[in-house]
């Protein structure tokens, strides 16, 4: 059962229990099934017609319908009916910038952050003050504009950043990550990996070289979905005090022509010069595709500029390294595969037991759980990646939630509960393994996939 | 919508299928955005269905766009629906009759529904449109392969490689010939590298695990009978087969005396045959269980149906010798229903349709029951006249389940 339908189902048990009815529209728009998130959120304003977060949706519903105008509209009726709340001003500021009235949705940004319990939104933040006046948080955590003798470290490299973004198509966060790997639970053996091929050389550069050997270079991250590739690439940053890019492919692609290859270019500018850094491209497979199969298209040129971005062909890379991470290896051009550009490779299996437990840990903080017992969960969801244990989680939830309000009382989870949870979800790992094992029996020139069948214990 | 072109180029469906939504939300009345959904949605098993509810959303929007019916009639086809296909494919080619992809997909849906001839027509109309439709000159050699014309076949893969070496739907083709001639070992190198190619490339794989099979010479001519038999049409095939029942039993009653003896070889010779073209799978499949390759290469289901189907028959011809030599009627007995139970079990587990899985492992658990009661008939002689009821019961379930196998709806 989907998220969606245990929600419906919880509905259909509380037909009037507003928090969950905005829980299920919220869900609806989250995935695409308008229809019924518009039939919810009336009904939570047939119930509370002065409801703020159903007036909300049903705002965010027309804006995501293509009727931005009509959105404006609603929303500014909410405003007016809500003064001292700051999500709705906030809304109406990127609605606002959406429509080209930037001056305006500034206005109404301004004047939520002076509200309290207003969180700054980041993104829309670099939108409205593009080229204008940055802003940043001070002590108490409002916004204010920045003087030149206030800007700290941070400060000047989220300028670098802004200039950088002057491009409306490039959106990246320049960070210095504190998570190590310490903070990452389990995978011993990746963490080792990364430490003898990546950390001791970039620590001991003069040793290196006086073998002659290079620092930095790319290395990629393969694994089924929601392993930890992108907190291991992080926690590698973390571990040499570097600069960390996070680039995901909708940061790169563009629809006008010769555009992706210039925020591409950029990015590398970027990192080269914060440098150490550590570019990670996540579902670098979309950036990196086999050129076979794209044929004809754009991308191939994509492609092209990645490779000579990587090889440093007009710029010097030392201090950069480039970390891809992918799901589906088998899909990446066999030129990234050379030594300099992602020469060297890590699979990335499922967390191990000792990394269940961490996550199965963390995962229950915050939620009526009545003695766990991680251990036993931890044993009960082998080859379950980070996400499946808290899809697992998830399912625990709505089944007590359904029956928290069939009793109107608060119902704990038991590890009971969440046992059977993962004894009912199939892990998404096994559907990657399933096509992993095809290409690692079939394809695997060089030795490529042998991780994969070691992993799965098969000896050819 | 170019993010999520770029994006299925490069065979990320699902976020692809993101990008299109998003796009859809704001252009709910795009055909070409539909379309491109659908085509998503259609790569994913489970979600058929809902790929055809959205191209027949793209329809409702674009009702002449002939690519949209090309496209519904792929999707009814993988849907195994390929009557509604042709009817949509035919939709395509009249919207569209300059359409080397709408003649393809007439061809598609015409191989589901095994009119080679017609699938063969359509086949070279699309490459008379476009010589260089790879899926076209794949479905020709396929349609080839069905009316057992070999040589000719042959020469078209030939033609095919030579244009594109590396195709790997060509090279699992040229494996499908090979194993066609007989040659095993051919077969199997083709059909490696069409996997090296495309490992996920589903008629390869198949076609690889046929020619382990057909290592052994038993295996290969039973290969030879199913190559022969599928250029017939479904009806002439009941036919042959109904005649050769016929045929044998006429035999059976025809030689008597001390001609009797040839009549019975015949009758079980017929009965072997018989048996062995519904166990060949799972027997042939136990055989693999043995080689370290070919082992990976079989799913766990496959596995199972060895074990299961391979073991039953081996261990029931087994008994059945053994129990002759011995003189030993209880294990004689054993050994029938062994190989009984070999008869459902072979349409149970790898079954694609659920109907037939249950019914035949309706049959299977109907025959364990009988087993079970024979082995305590041997302890407690009281129960023996309901064993024996039970054996009867079992053997009509193994014959009935030679004839019900043959309907498409219950075997896929």
């Amino acid at each position: 059962m989907s998220n969606l339908d245990s929600l419906r189902e919880a509905v259909r048990q509380s037909p009037s229990n507003v928090p969950l009815l905005l829980l299920y529209g919220q869900a609806c728009l989250d995935e695409y099934a308008y229809d019924e998130a518009r039939v919810t959120f009336k009904q939570v304003l047939d119930i509370q017609p002065a409801n703020l977060e159903g007036s909300l949706g049903l705002a965010k519903l027309l804006h995501l319908s293509g009727k931005t105008s009509e959105a404006v509209v609603r929303t500014e009726v909410i405003v007016e009916s809500h003064p001292q709340t700051a999500a709705p001003r906030i809304f109406l500021a990127r609605l606002l910038l959406t429509e080209g009235q930037r001056r305006e949705a500034r206005q109404h940004y301004e004047a939520a952050l002076k509200l309290a319990g207003a969180t700054p939104d980041k993104a829309l933040e670099r939108e409205l003050y593009e080229g204008g006046e940055p802003m940043a948080q001070t002590a108490d955590g409002r916004a204010a504009p920045v003087s030149a003798a206030e800007e700290t470290e941070e400060a000047e490299r989220a300028k670098a950043l802004r200039q950088f973004s002057n491009d409306p198509g490039v959106d990246a966060e320049l960070e210095r990550p504190k998570v190590t790997f310490a903070d990452v639970g389990g995978n011993d053996h990746v963490k080792e990996e990364i430490r003898m091929k990546i950390i001791y050389p970039m620590q001991n550069p003069d040793l290196f070289r006086a073998y002659g050997k290079k620092i930095g270079g790319g290395m990629l991250l393969y694994g089924p979905p929601g392993c930890g590739k992108t907190l291991i690439s992080r926690a590698t940053a973390g571990e040499i005090k570097a600069n960390f890019i996070s680039i995901g492919i909708h940061q790169i692609l563009d629809m006008w022509i010769g555009s992706s290859e210039k925020n591409l270019h950029e990015v590398f500018e970027l990192a080269r010069s914060n440098s150490p850094t550590v570019l990670f491209f996540d579902e670098v497979d979309a950036l990196a595709a086999d050129r076979t199969d794209l044929k004809r298209s754009a991308g191939r040129a994509l492609i092209n500029v990645f490779l000579a971005e990587m090889d440093g062909t007009n710029a010097n890379n030392d201090g950069l390294l480039i970390l891809g991470a992918t799901n589906a290896p088998w899909h990446i051009d066999s030129a990234f595969r050379r030594e300099g550009r992602f020469g060297r490779v890590l699979f990335v299996p499922p967390p191990d037991e000792t990394a269940r437990i961490a996550i199965i840990e963390v995962m229950a903080h915050g939620k009526p759980v009545a003695g766990l017992d991680a251990k036993t969960l931890a044993k009960a969801t082998k080859d379950f990646s980070g996400a499946d244990l808290k899809a697992v989680f998830d399912l625990a939830t709505e089944q007590c939630l359904a029956a928290a309000m069939k009793k109107g009382e608060v119902v704990p989870i038991t590890t009971k509960d969440l046992v059977a949870a993962a004894k009912s979800f199939r892990p998404t790992t096994k559907a990657w393994f399933e096509s992993a094992k095809n290409y690692a029996l079939y394809a695997n020139q060089g030795g490529f996939y042998d991780d994969i069948l070691k992993y799965l214990g098969i000896k050819l | 919508m170019q993010q999520g072109d770029h994006l299925l180029q490069c065979k990320r469906y699902r976020d692809a299928e993101r990008h299109y939504r998003q796009a859809l939300a704001s252009m709910p009345e795009n055909g070409t955005l539909l379309n491109r959904l659908a085509i998503c949605l259609a790569q994913a098993s489970g979600r058929r269905q809902e790929a055809l509810e959205t191209i027949d959303r793209a329809i409702g929007v674009e009702a002449n766009e002939g690519d949209h019916w090309a496209l519904k009639a792929l999707i009814l086809c993988d849907l195994r629906r390929p009557m509604e296909g042709l009817a949509a494919a035919d939709q395509a080619v009249r919207l569209n009759p300059a359409s080397s992809y709408a003649h393809t997909t007439r061809a598609t849906a015409l191989l589901f529904l095994q009119r080679w001839t017609d699938a063969e027509r359509s086949a070279r109309l699309a490459l008379s449109i476009d010589p260089d439709d790879r899926a076209a000159s794949n479905l020709l050699s396929q349609s080839l392969q069905h009316q057992n014309r070999i040589s000719e076949n042959a020469e078209q893969i030939a033609y095919m490689l030579s244009r594109d070496p590396e195709n790997p739907d060509t090279l699992a083709r040229a494996g499908w010939n090979s194993l066609q001639r007989g040659e095993s070992t051919k077969a199997e190198h083709f059909f490696r590298e069409a996997l090296r190619l495309d490992p996920e490339n589903r008629d390869a794989r198949a076609g690889m695990l046929e020619s382990f099979r057909a290592r052994s010479i038993v295996y290969r001519w039973y290969l030879h009978w199913c190559f022969f038999l599928t250029s017939f049409s479904p009806r002439a095939r009941w036919f042959i087969v109904l005649g050769m029942v016929i045929l044998a039993n006429a035999m059976g009653e025809l030689f008597t005396g001390p001609y009797r003896v040839i009549g019975l070889g015949i009758l079980g010779f017929y009965f072997l045959f018989a048996l062995w073209s519904h166990v060949a799978r799972g027997v042939g499949n136990l055989m693999l269980l043995f080689d370290r390759f070919a082992r990976c290469a079989l799913i766990p289901r496959e596995k199972v149906e060895a074990v299961a189907v391979g073991g039953t028959v081996v261990g029931g011809i087994g008994l059945l010798i053994g129990g002759f030599g011995c003189g030993n009627m209880d294990a004689v007995i054993f050994g029938m229903l062994a190989i009984a139970a070999a008869f459902p079990l072979a349409h149970t587990i790898t079954n694609d349709s659920s109907a037939g899985r249950w019914l035949f492992g309706s049959f299977s658990v109907v025959i364990a029951v009988a087993i079970f009661l024979k082995i305590v008939a041997v302890f407690v002689p009281a129960v023996n006249e309901a064993s024996g009821s039970a054996f009867a019961i079992a053997i009509l379930l193994a014959v009935a389940t030679s004839w019900l196998a043959g309907f498409n709806g219950l075997r896929s």
